[in-house]
């Protein structure tokens, strides 16, 4: 069974994100960083790019495969973690902490409404 | 198979045991990784692994003739072959377009008998051993009988489901074999044999040959004797630090040697139907010269679908056409897989990447494997693994390391 934190919201794409005042912080679930294995290269997005929820913006690769990032939500990247330049291993090591992966600062008008909470999320995971 | 379900090799239990990650591949419950896909990887260059490759076929042709009967279809020379000896082969259609490719090796009548054989439908003075790869088994078997002589003078036997096949590879295989099955069984390199008298008491085939470049054998043996001989390697092989390996890195150890996967570098057209493709199936349509494999293509003699190798080799002295040529990223980026474009300094594209990855042995630099027109060694390119980033390349022979 996978690590679910209850104070963060989630996608169907195995995302999590975490509100921080007026952005919020983009990683990778617990389950994904499981299901992909070791970890060993990041795409990371350039600071400032826009995005539109469902927007492909990066990807996380394993020895064997290759996963999209996509965007939750809609709006403007304001930091992202480049120590997953060097250490990829991060996401799996602390997918919830030192292994997130973009922050964002929200378009205008975009709600959190459509994103699972924990319970949404580990009822998707079957869990 | 039955009911829909996934076939177990009779070493199953062995990988269960193990805590083996389990896969469905081509229809058959294997291990894709025991610790990880990386140390499994690295174990295999620096000392020993033992993988379960009895997903793939076992065929046994016999009768008079058989050696000049299959040379006719095989892209390797096969007549002057003498018993003891493997060898690497491309069998193509009527088109030239490669079906398999197969390791095989000749054995005397005698040599078939000394493998414990009892029911051998059809004696004769050599036999020929080869390994269909797993999903081809049915495919290469139809294929050689409608190509039967019409004096029915040649035997296809498929021993398939009643055999096992351990793959021992790295540079303590041969110690590791010794210890296990005697000196008596440490064959050279590309040379079979039956399995001599040994402490284990088993019989069967064993050839110097694998899929990962290093030193090693495969080991045939009868489902009831695997679980018996893999436990024996195991345990011998402690003292070397062997580990049992999985799929993914028998994926990445062939890719660092720039060996051809059946089904993913090339497939066959008629096959083609299946949308599980990375890569467009029109692209995976080649002859032997497509594929540049420096091995398995001899033109000295008749074979059929020769007439396209012909051709594509005329294309390419007029500079057309496209081979498969290996890449080494040149800068940190995406990795090259499956499907990724390959550009020229001009962003036109000029081929397509069907196997690639980080190199395990490379400090995961990425490495890979496409159909490219238009290059030579050290040529510089741009690989496009996806539609916002481009990573500079330079096209290398194969082997990678």
């Amino acid at each position: 069974m996978s690590d679910i934190p209850e104070d963060l919201r989630y996608t169907e794409e195995h995302e999590w994100v975490r509100v921080e005042g007026d952005e919020v912080v983009v990683g990778i679930t617990d389950h994904a960083q499981d299901a992909l294995t070791d970890i060993v290269y990041v795409e990371l997005p350039e600071v400032g790019t826009s995005v539109m929820a469902g927007d492909g913006f990066g990807s996380v690769e394993s020895v064997k495969s290759v996963s999209e990032i996509f965007a939750p939500l809609s709006g403007e990247l304001s930091s992202v973690n480049e120590a997953l330049e060097d250490a990829p291993e991060l996401i799996n090591d602390d997918p919830y902490g030192t292994g997130w992966i973009v922050r964002m600062r929200l378009a205008d008008n975009e709600v959190l409404g459509d994103l699972l909470d924990a319970a949404g999320y580990r009822a998707l995971l079957g869990e | 198979m039955g009911g829909g379900g996934l076939v177990r090799t009779a070493l199953y239990d062995e990988h269960a045991a193990a805590g083996a990650n389990l896969v469905d591949f081509h229809g058959f419950e294997l291990p894709i990784w025991y610790s990880s896909i990386t140390e499994e990887h690295l174990a295999t260059r620096a000392a020993a692994g033992l993988f379960d490759v009895s997903h793939m076929g076992f065929f046994r042709f016999s009768g008079e003739g058989v050696l000049e009967w299959f040379e006719g279809l095989a892209t390797q020379r096969v007549r002057h072959l003498k018993p003891g000896r493997c060898a690497y082969t491309h069998f193509l259609d009527g088109d030239g377009f490669i079906i398999d490719d197969m390791i095989f090796s000749i054995a005397s009548r005698q040599d078939i008998l000394d493998t414990g054989c009892t029911d051998w439908e059809s004696t004769s003075e050599v036999a020929i051993l080869g390994v269909p790869n797993a999903s081809m088994v049915s495919t290469m078997a139809a294929h050689f009988e409608s190509h039967m002589p019409e004096d029915s003078a040649i035997t296809l036997e498929d021993l398939s489901a009643q055999t096992s096949i351990l793959a021992l590879q790295g540079p303590a295989s041969p110690a590791i074999a010794a210890a296990v099955l005697g000196d008596e069984n440490v064959v050279r390199r590309f040379r079979g044999q039956p399995i001599r008298e040994n402490d284990l008491g088993i019989g069967g085939w064993i050839q110097g040959t694998g899929y990962t470049g290093e030193r090693g054998f495969e080991i045939m043996v009868a489902n009831e004797a695997a679980p018996s001989l893999w436990r024996a390697l195991l345990e011998s092989g402690a003292e070397h630090d062997i580990c049992p390996v999985g799929l993914g890195a028998r994926d990445t150890l062939r890719l660092e040697k720039g060996f051809l996967l059946s089904g993913q570098d090339f497939l066959w057209p008629p096959l083609s139907d299946s949308d599980e493709h990375a890569v467009d199936p029109s692209l995976l349509a080649r002859d032997s010269w497509e594929t540049n494999v420096p091995f398995g293509l001899c033109l000295e003699h008749e074979f059929l679908g020769k007439q396209r190798v012909v051709a594509s080799i005329a294309a390419d002295e007029q500079g057309e056409g496209a081979r498969w040529w290996g890449v080494r990223q040149l800068e940190k980026g995406p990795f090259p897989r499956p499907g990724a474009q390959v550009l020229d300094a001009e962003g036109e594209q000029i081929g397509t990447i069907t196997s690639g990855g980080p190199s395990p042995s490379l400090g995961r630099v990425g490495i890979g494997m496409g159909y490219i027109s238009g290059v030579t060694e050290g040529d510089e390119v741009l690989i496009a693994p996806n539609p916002r980033k481009q990573v500079r390349a330079v096209v290398v022979r194969a082997p990678f390391v």
